[in-house]
């Protein structure tokens, strides 16, 4: 595909479907033909200005069930057309996870964060978007219906490249612990770092960080500090930043960056994100 | 491919009519009814040239199709003047020497006007959080940002009694 092709005069033609609920989505996914989901709609757009093209295109907006953010005992639930702004903005979220909004005001920028949903971020799977990273540093999963409308949990990695499921809920553990999440997007899009952990009374329960941007999917490695006090992670944050860059596996060689320049880059984010979460608990 | 029905409020007046799925609302804006402030830069959603007001919210008009404005209410450049008088924002791009070229200020200038609407003085942060998604080759910015602050001092002024 030649880059000067692209542009929004080349959407190929395609049949609009509406559903109003989960099942009538699914039946349309299920539709002979090459069936495409939209969401907020920004990233379907650009690739099929890209040359993509798709029989149909299955607009989800009026599927209620699909959007708000709840909680259900222990689990917080986040409909997977929840948009960036109302993620950013949401009272429970700023409650219970508080980190979570507030990273969230601080991608993209209004207009994206305004029309951009969670769902869309991480079905769309682009390696410098957000949802990724930092959903996998939160220890999340996905509720997803498959054609039949039968739902199923996924883990998170389970997504990737799947176009025969429609993804319906974003869950994130909610438990008495406190959940922290921290970001290191200051060298974005060469390379972002979360650092997600679960501390009990000053004692992690577990700890990860994952690398953004530095790879064709994030990557997520646990840390060995389970039963450590979240004190401790400031005086041994050069051992674990190096631990984690040691195992990644080889990041992205492009224009933007080197893939050694992307790994030593990841292991300062890191360092920073443990002595950060050290010191201020 | 059938087309699709719709209705909208378009700079203050009711319009039904039918889209094609694939036309994005910039297409419609501009072709249909010769809106042409909306400026196609990027056509990647990315630039901000092509912003309009969908219910007062900024959107890449490139990069929403026009059947999801149906039932909503839409708001190009052309309609901020009303009766020869320039809104606060324009008037203060004016003031300010806030363009150059001319080819984002369409844009820029309905975020700013997004932007006063959902933040009447706006912090540093806030600005440029906001500016974010609207690229000016030409200044450099520092008159854009002039340009909001003459913006929010020209709205004190009014409501001084």
């Amino acid at each position: 595909m030649l880059v000067g092709l692209r542009s929004r005069k080349h959407i190929t033609s395609f049949d609009l479907v509406r559903p109003a609920g989960v099942e009538e989505a699914c039946r349309a996914l299920a539709a002979p033909g090459r069936s495409v989901v939209m969401a907020g709609g920004l990233d379907l757009i650009d690739r099929l200005k890209g040359g993509e093209s798709a029989d149909r295109v299955v607009h989800l907006a009026g599927v209620g069930e699909l959007s708000g953010i709840r909680r259900d005992g222990d689990t917080i639930s986040i409909g997977a057309l929840t948009t960036h702004a109302q993620i950013a903005h949401s009272a429970m979220l700023t409650d219970l996870l508080p980190d979570f909004p507030a990273i969230w005001r601080t991608i993209a920028n209004p207009r994206v964060r305004l029309a951009g949903t969670l769902g869309g971020n991480l079905m769309s799977a682009a390696p410098h978007y957000d949802a990724w990273p930092a959903l996998l540093a939160l220890g999340a999963d996905a509720l997803v219906f498959d054609r039949s409308g039968a739902p199923a949990a996924l883990e998170l990695p389970a997504l990737h490249d799947r176009d025969d499921i429609i993804l319906g809920q974003i869950r994130i553990g909610a438990a008495s612990f406190q959940r922290r999440l921290l970001a290191d997007r200051s060298l974005h899009p060469i390379v972002s770092v979360y650092l997600g952990a679960s501390i009990d009374n000053g004692t992690v329960r577990s700890a990860r960080i994952v690398a953004g941007c530095a790879h064709a999917q994030a990557v997520m490695i646990g840390l060995p500090v389970a039963g450590a006090p979240v004190a401790s992670l400031g005086s041994d944050a050069g051992d674990l930043a190096r631990l984690v860059a040691s195992a990644l596996p080889e990041p992205i060689n492009d224009g933007l960056a080197s893939g050694s320049y992307r790994r030593r880059m990841i292991e300062v984010l890191a360092r920073r994100l443990l002595i950060k979460l050290g010191s201020r608990p | 491919m059938t087309d699709v029905p719709i209705s909208l409020t378009l700079n203050g007046k009711a319009h039904d009519l039918a889209v094609a799925p694939n036309i994005v609302l910039a297409d419609l804006l501009r072709d249909r009814f010769a809106l042409t402030g909306c400026k196609v830069g990027c056509d990647e959603g990315v630039c901000g040239a092509c912003t309009v007001l969908l219910d007062g919210v900024p959107v890449a008009a490139c990069a929403t199709f026009a059947f999801t404005v149906d039932g909503r209410s839409v708001m190009t450049i052309e309609d901020l003047g009303r009766g020869g008088v320039l809104n606060r924002v324009q008037a203060a791009f004016l003031v300010t020497g806030a363009f150059q070229c001319g080819f984002c200020t369409s844009g820029m200038i309905l975020s700013i006007v997004a932007l006063l609407a959902h933040a009447p003085d706006p912090d540093d942060e806030t600005v440029r959080d906001w500016l974010g998604g609207n690229i000016c080759r030409c200044t450099g910015y520092r008159q854009i940002v002039d340009a909001i602050r003459h913006a929010v001092r020209a709205e004190a002024a009014e409501l001084v009694p």
